[in-house]
């Protein structure tokens, strides 16, 4: 009894950290704008990497003057927001 | 009637059980994005080099020359589990060292992908945030029927295994076989 319930629990806690990263993944993005957001942002400088959505916003891992960033992009692909990881 | 004998040193227990705490916090609890959950990464990489490191001069048990990897023994705890046999080993059990070297492979795939997603030769890597994920998922896995496993164990042989984690002894029943 005691035996199920811990196994049970910790499926259970590791399903939760499971999901809360899956969330992370969110939905794909449309081909055509991503190489456009590459595009634009190669041509400022950036070595993309990779873009995806976070929390409803365009967002780009890239390396800039052996710089490593996140970029964050308003509605029209403009840089809302540059994150440097330090 | 039970003997008591020593089998898990000081540096075995509170290895496992700090590896438990910070597992847990790393896969349920840290935002990865965030600084704690790196630091947290880097002292299970740095727990999982000190149990290599123990596992060459530790005390008997503690040798992973005591618990190579065996597949035939393996097999044969399985027949004894199939069969109720009550069998016991001292040290780990043949299955229980295969699962420890998985754990510890995954251990490390997890937390050296985890740091190359810090340098800039990996920074926004898609295969190596996959490999990442796909290493803690194997790992939790792992970890389930690690915890499962360990329960049954415990059943089938009376010998209480996660008290001997804490306690360092394991408590043997005086009517069970002693496998070695
Ligand atoms: C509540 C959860 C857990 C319990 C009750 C538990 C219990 C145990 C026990 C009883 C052993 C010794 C098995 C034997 O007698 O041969 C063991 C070994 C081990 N466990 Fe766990 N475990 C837990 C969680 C974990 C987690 C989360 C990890 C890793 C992510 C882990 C990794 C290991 C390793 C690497 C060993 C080998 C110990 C050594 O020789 O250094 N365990 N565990």
């Amino acid at each position: 009894m005691i035996a199920r319930t811990l196994i049970a629990s910790l499926a259970l806690t590791l399903a939760l950290g499971g999901a809360a990263r899956a969330e992370d993944a969110e939905a794909a993005l449309d081909p055509a704008k991503e190489a456009q957001v590459r595009d634009t942002l190669s041509q400022q400088g950036y070595d993309v990497r990779s873009v995806g959505m976070e929390d409803g916003r365009i967002e780009v891992y890239a390396v800039k003057d052996g710089a490593m960033v996140e970029i964050y992009l308003a509605d029209d692909l403009s840089i809302a927001e540059v994150k440097q990881e330090d | 009637m039970t003997t008591r004998t020593k089998v898990w040193d000081p540096v075995v227990r509170v290895f496992h059980w700090t590896l438990v705490t910070l597992f847990a916090a790393n896969a349920v609890l840290t935002d990865p994005e965030h600084k704690i959950h790196h630091y947290v990464g880097y002292a299970i990489a740095a727990l999982v080099l000190l149990r290599l490191a123990w596992g060459l001069v530790g005390s008997r048990y503690a040798r992973f020359a005591s618990f190579p990897p065996n597949p035939r023994a393996a097999l044969e705890q399985l027949a004894d589990v199939l069969t109720g046999r009550r069998r016991i080993h001292l040290g780990h059990t043949p299955l229980g060292a295969l699962m420890i070297y998985n754990l510890l492979l995954a251990l490390a795939v997890i937390t050296a992908s985890g740091y190359a997603m810090t340098t800039v030769a990996f920074w926004g890597v898609k295969w190596m945030e996959e490999l990442h994920e796909a290493a803690v998922t194997w790992a939790e896995i792992s970890v389930l029927v690690h915890v499962a496993a360990v329960i049954w164990e415990s059943r089938r042989t009376g010998v209480n295994l996660p008290r001997a984690m804490v306690t360092g002894y394991k408590e043997v029943p005086e009517d069970v076989m002693i496998a070695e």
